[in-house]
């Protein structure tokens, strides 16, 4: 940042004196501007643990991949579950101010990513159980 | 000290259709303490409203025993059923069931009035009812002048009135937006926290269901699963 001229080296003052200090430059703020107004092009990441594992399971055993989206579903419901405590928590608190309105914001990003992750689960067990034969 | 509200014992339902029964409850066996907050989820055609229904009275088990606050309810008689439901059990359904040409107040004073409580005491109830969902400034409504979250509170009054310990709810939210939906279940939460209601909701939704503190599900009349999902669980 510093090469490009985004930061410049600010005078350190008292006790501070052995640590370098930046300070944001014209051109910086005007970088981060940019930064802030620009929507990020990736999506969720699709690799994750999760993915792999069942990935792994669905070559080597469907009712073994079964058994892993069950046990992961109950992980969901209580993710959920906590969410929503802190979502109520929340909608109590009488104070209105900008860190509350970050919170929301992030436990709505939290339960919808749950909600999405719920119903991925039931697609790829509609799959498994057309795979294999079984009843849904 | 927690009381058992609700237990079934390998509780079986079926449903003659045509010329072939449908299993639609198939060997249930739990039970309910006082203070739970339960969602059960499941499927259209899973067995959940029928499990619902089957809990609550209002249909009878092709086998096996149903409880109800201690009392087995192959014992009692249609009137012991009834009173046992009028003064014990709340009831909230996904479309309101509200008398239309009642106002928001006389809906709500209605199972007051039904058990033969006094008018004016049935009325100050009922308003004590409809402040506590947040609707004093809708008394006088008629339903078809209420959106479809306040119909849902005015339902939800109309349960709580007689203060019963127990309340069923069949899809409360699932006619609602997500908003109106989210008061409701916030205040479904409030009755069991601030009052000990015990709440066996029902819904095919798991944001819905996250509100409970305990998540049963069904697939094909039987339970699937049955997990503590409150806090520390």
């Amino acid at each position: 940042m510093l090469k490009e001229g985004l930061v410049e080296l600010a005078e350190a003052e008292g006790s501070d004196a052995e640590r370098k200090i930046y300070r944001i430059t014209e051109a910086g703020l005007a970088e981060l501007e940019n930064w802030l107004a620009t929507p990020p092009l990736k999506a969720r990441p699709v690799r994750n643990e999760m993915y792999v594992r069942l990935g792994l399971l669905v070559e080597k055993d469907l009712t073994r991949a079964l058994e892993f989206l069950e046990s992961q579903r109950r992980v969901y419901h209580l993710q959920m579950a906590e969410l929503t405590r802190a979502k109520i928590r929340l909608a109590r608190e009488q104070r209105q101010d900008p860190d509350r309105l970050r919170r929301e914001m992030m436990l709505d990003a939290a339960l919808l990513h749950v909600e999405a992750d719920l119903k991925w689960l039931e697609k790829c067990e509609a799959r498994l159980r057309a795979r294999g034969g079984m009843e849904t | 000290m927690k009381k058992e509200m609700i237990r079934l014992d390998q509780v079986v339902k079926e449903f003659r259709r045509g010329n072939s029964t449908v299993r639609a409850v198939d060997g249930v066996s739990l039970s309910v303490s006082s203070g739970e907050f339960v969602a059960v989820m499941g499927k259209s055609g899973s067995g959940k409203s029928t499990l619902l229904h089957l809990m609550s009275g209002l249909l009878q088990p092709t086998s096996g025993k149903v409880h109800l606050l201690g009392r087995d309810l192959s014992q009692l008689t249609d009137d012991e059923l009834t009173l046992l439901r009028r003064e014990q059990v709340g009831f909230v359904f996904q479309f309101f069931n509200l008398l239309p040409t009642l106002s928001a107040l006389e809906n709500v004073a209605l199972p007051l009035l039904l058990a033969r409580v006094k008018r004016s005491v049935a009325e100050a109830r009922a308003r004590e009812a409809l402040a506590m969902v947040g609707l004093s400034d809708r008394e006088t409504h008629k339903p078809e002048e209420l959106s479809g979250g306040q119909m849902q509170r005015v339902a939800l009054a109309r349960a709580l009135v007689t203060n019963p310990p127990l309340l069923f709810a069949d899809e409360p939210t699932g006619n609602l937006d997500s908003q109106s939906g989210e008061e409701v279940l916030l205040l479904l939460k409030r009755m069991q926290e601030e009052r000990g209601q015990t709440i066996v909701m029902v819904t095919h939704d798991p944001k819905a269901a996250a509100y409970g503190d305990r998540l049963i599900r069904m697939q094909d009349g039987r339970v699937i699963d049955d997990q503590p999902t409150g806090e520390g669980a």
